[in-house]
């Protein structure tokens, strides 16, 4: 074997396997959490509109027009295993799409 | 059914379709892999920038002028992270073994473990540029014209870092002979 050879071996030893599973499903991973983060980040933006206009409402037509959300957060929140549960249902459901070493969403 | 172009894979990833990055992912993930592998001399290292490359070209695909033109841009985004990506020496020193167990592992045919070493060496004392021209035309077989699209670089520059480079690499077989 000459040195073009040697050289040609070697070189080709650089070679990336053509299919690497795991390298894709890492690929993934990281795109979906991206995606994730990304929701999270336009839902938040939309909540705080949402509550900006909700509180302005508030303010413009008195104290009262949201009493019954009050009523009602207060009504939920007397029953300490729905609290609970709620903090159980939103941890399961999200927890796992954000902590790392989880897949896809 | 016709394999759809990158062009028009571009095209629907920019309209919102995932698996049509998917599919340019799996596409060019080999070949960039193994091209950042020769610039950076270590897989575990390679295959993370390889990972940021894909996600940026993910995120920036906008961006992107030609979508024909979708390989040079990636490995271009690819060649940029890899020169300025400095890691810590503490983290590439522990993947040192991984490094080596790999090594043993896709140990090429046909060469002694001196020739390797020898080779290896000499890869390392190259220039960063003389390395990528070396992995894209050499060793991945692309026109010097395509290289210098990605690398940014002159065609002549191109031409000179391969000159240089290959007689530096087979320079260090004559000293192991």
């Amino acid at each position: 074997m000459n040195k073009e050879d040697k050289l040609g071996v070697f070189l080709a030893s650089d070679q990336a396997p053509a299919a690497d599973p795991a390298f894709m499903a890492r690929l993934d991973h990281r795109m979906a959490r991206i995606r994730l983060w990304t929701q999270i980040r336009s839902s938040a933006v939309l909540a705080i509109a949402i509550a900006a206009v909700a509180f302005g409402l508030n303010r413009a037509a008195g104290t009262h027009l949201f009493s019954w959300i009050n009523d009602l957060v207060l009504g939920l929140t007397s029953v300490p295993g729905l609290a609970l549960a709620t903090i159980i249902v939103v941890a399961a459901m999200y927890l796992p799409r954000i902590l790392p070493g989880h897949l896809k969403v | 059914m016709a394999i759809a172009s990158d062009a028009q894979l571009v095209a629907a990833a920019r309209r919102g379709s995932d698996l049509a990055f998917e599919q340019l992912a799996r596409r060019h993930s080999q070949a960039l892999r193994s091209f950042l592998r020769g610039v950076c001399r270590d897989p575990a290292w390679a295959d993370d920038v390889a990972q940021d490359t894909l996600i940026r070209a993910w995120q920036r695909l906008d961006q992107l002028k030609d979508p024909g033109a979708f390989r040079s841009w990636l490995f271009g985004t690819g060649w940029r992270l890899a020169s300025g990506d400095r890691r810590a020496a503490g983290r590439r020193a522990s993947r040192e073994q991984d490094w080596i167990d790999t090594q043993e592992q896709t140990r090429p045919d046909g060469i002694s473990a001196e020739d390797r070493m020898a080779l290896e060496a000499a890869m390392e004392s190259l220039t960063p540029d003389q390395r990528a021209c070396i992995s894209l035309c050499l060793a991945g077989g692309w026109s010097h014209g395509e290289a210098a699209q990605a690398l940014d670089m002159p065609v002549g520059t191109i031409k000179s870092h391969i000159k240089r480079g290959r007689v530096r690499l087979l320079a260090a077989l004559g000293e192991s002979e």
